[in-house]
């Protein structure tokens, strides 16, 4: 029997330009379409994911960087 | 004014290869407060600092213009002789995003500045959380 390759995640960071350094123990998402589990860190593709509008105490959202593509300040990320 | 990091690039090859970040001052009018520009490559995975590229103190470059160059990818070499490669994400300098390798910006005279070269792990390192993309929120 065949079997299908591991699911491919993908990692969802939140990072505070004000302090340097990434947000431990913190996601940024708050809703995602699909591969999704409410607190993770984690998406499995292909899924949209909504950024949390503010991180307190760390401040508001500014946009999202994915590594190799366009930087965009749209809250949704596909 | 041009400073070159010469001390990294006589050192060892896993320093050697983050020093293709260059901090390169140029100078205007003397600034009378003492205050430096830290420039750090920093791995996004855990915000460990890789290594600190240049201290370089602000009153020497007269409170001019800086500029700082990211390359795409730096590598480092463990004792064990094991490559990791990361690549360039985006510049977090006094708080502000820039997204190009390259950043131009005043620094603050009289005041610590921070120009942080931020990575993701791409391979060989140990644990590293490798992924197919890695989407980061950025916050301020």
């Amino acid at each position: 029997m065949r079997r299908l390759p591991p699911a491919t995640t993908d990692s969802v960071i939140a990072y505070s330009l004000n302090d340097y350094m990434v947000i431990a123990g913190s996601t940024p998402i708050a809703s995602a379409s699909s591969g999704w589990t409410a607190g993770s860190t984690s998406v499995t593709p292909p899924a949209t994911i909504e950024a949390l509008p503010k991180l307190p105490p760390y401040g508001e959202f500014k946009g999202w960087d994915v590594l190799f593509k366009p930087y965009t300040t749209d809250s949704s990320l596909l | 004014m041009k400073t070159t990091i010469n001390r990294l690039l006589t050192t060892q090859f896993h320093k050697a290869a983050l020093a293709a970040a260059l901090l390169l001052l140029a100078g205007a009018e003397l600034c009378r407060a003492s205050s430096n520009v830290t420039v750090t490559a920093q791995n996004l995975a855990n915000s460990q600092v890789m290594y600190t590229l240049e201290i370089n103190p602000v009153a020497s470059s007269g409170c001019g213009e800086q500029s700082v160059t990211a390359p795409s990818e730096i590598s480092t070499v463990s004792k064990t002789g094991v490559a990791a490669t990361y690549g360039f994400q985006f510049w977090d300098v006094n708080a502000q995003l820039h997204t190009n390798p390259t950043v131009k910006f005043q620094p603050a005279c009289g005041a610590a500045n921070s120009a942080v070269a931020v990575y993701w792990p791409l391979g060989g390192c140990a644990g590293c959380p490798l992924r197919r993309r890695t989407a980061s929120s950025l916050t301020r």
